[in-house]
């Protein structure tokens, strides 16, 4: 599984993950992730999920670990296009109402600067 | 218990059964995970699945194998978990059978949708999620074994 990490011009930091969030995937990068999304360095995440082909309950728990501390650092975190299956999954769930999805990078920004 | 012997992906007739079954043994360790997957994706292809029966199958496979892995054994042994993949008629059955504790996932009740990202939890949406995705979920207690069955109904 892989992680890359983009400080945007616009304060945002966007993280981008590919691979397969399963629990060998979860456990190569929640460190990292967890780093990067969740230490208040930067208030504003977005999680690229384009790139993501499978996640797992184990690799959701992570992504909800970090939405609730980006939260309570006063920051926000945003999930951006995940693939169908990923998409299923965040519904099935319900995470998708409580961390905001977008399909469109444009609306992502705007729901994070707002 | 002494080292399990693999039994690599075949395609058998049992008796009295005109269907392909694919089969495949792996250990309760986290790396053969991936080599469940792999296996799963060979033995699917030989039997002509579709790409969303496969993605679904793929999910379920993990998320059970994992909790079998996590939560299923008290030592620290090895275990076999036999897995099977068919497709009989209009469905696809994939079957897991291992000798951990007993857990039936039809009845397990530990899911509730999140109202609030304050009130989601990092675990617990595993079994919520196989049910989803699957037509058919039944569990049997034979012996010392738990044996799951999915079933997916073929999409005209």
């Amino acid at each position: 599984m892989q992680m890359t990490v983009d400080d945007l011009t616009n304060g945002i930091r966007k993280i981008s993950l590919q691979g397969r969030m399963d629990l060998e995937g979860t456990n190569e990068i929640s460190g990292k992730l967890t780093a990067h999304a969740s230490t208040g360095e930067k208030d504003s995440i977005m999680i690229d999920l384009s790139l993501l082909e499978f996640i797992a309950s184990i690799g959701l728990g992570t992504l909800v670990t970090n939405a609730k501390a980006a939260r309570r650092r006063g920051g926000n975190l945003v999930l951006l296009n995940p693939q169908p299956i990923v998409a299923k999954v965040l519904a099935t769930t319900g995470i998708d109402k409580v961390i905001p999805v977008y399909d469109n990078y444009d609306e992502a920004v705007t729901a994070l600067l707002a | 218990m002494d080292q399990v012997q693999y039994l690599d992906s075949v395609a058998c007739t049992q008796e009295g059964d005109n269907f392909p079954r694919h089969q495949t043994t792996i250990i309760n360790r986290m790396e053969e995970l991936r080599r469940a997957t792999q296996w799963l994706y060979q033995a699917a292809r030989q039997l002509g699945l579709r790409t969303s029966e496969v993605e679904k199958l793929d999910f379920c496979l993990n998320e059970l194998l994992t909790n079998i892995m996590v939560h299923g054994y008290a030592d620290l042994e090895e275990h076999a978990i036999n897995i099977s993949l068919s497709s009989i008629e209009k469905r696809t059955l994939l079957t897991i059978e291992d000798d951990g504790k007993i857990f039936n996932p039809v009845t397990y009740e530990g899911f509730q949708m999140p109202g609030s990202l304050e009130e989601a939890t990092a675990s617990g949406y595993g079994i919520a999620l196989v049910r989803s995705f699957v037509d058919e979920l039944s569990y049997e207690r034979i012996g010392n074994k738990n044996l799951l069955t999915i079933s997916l109904n073929h999409a005209d």
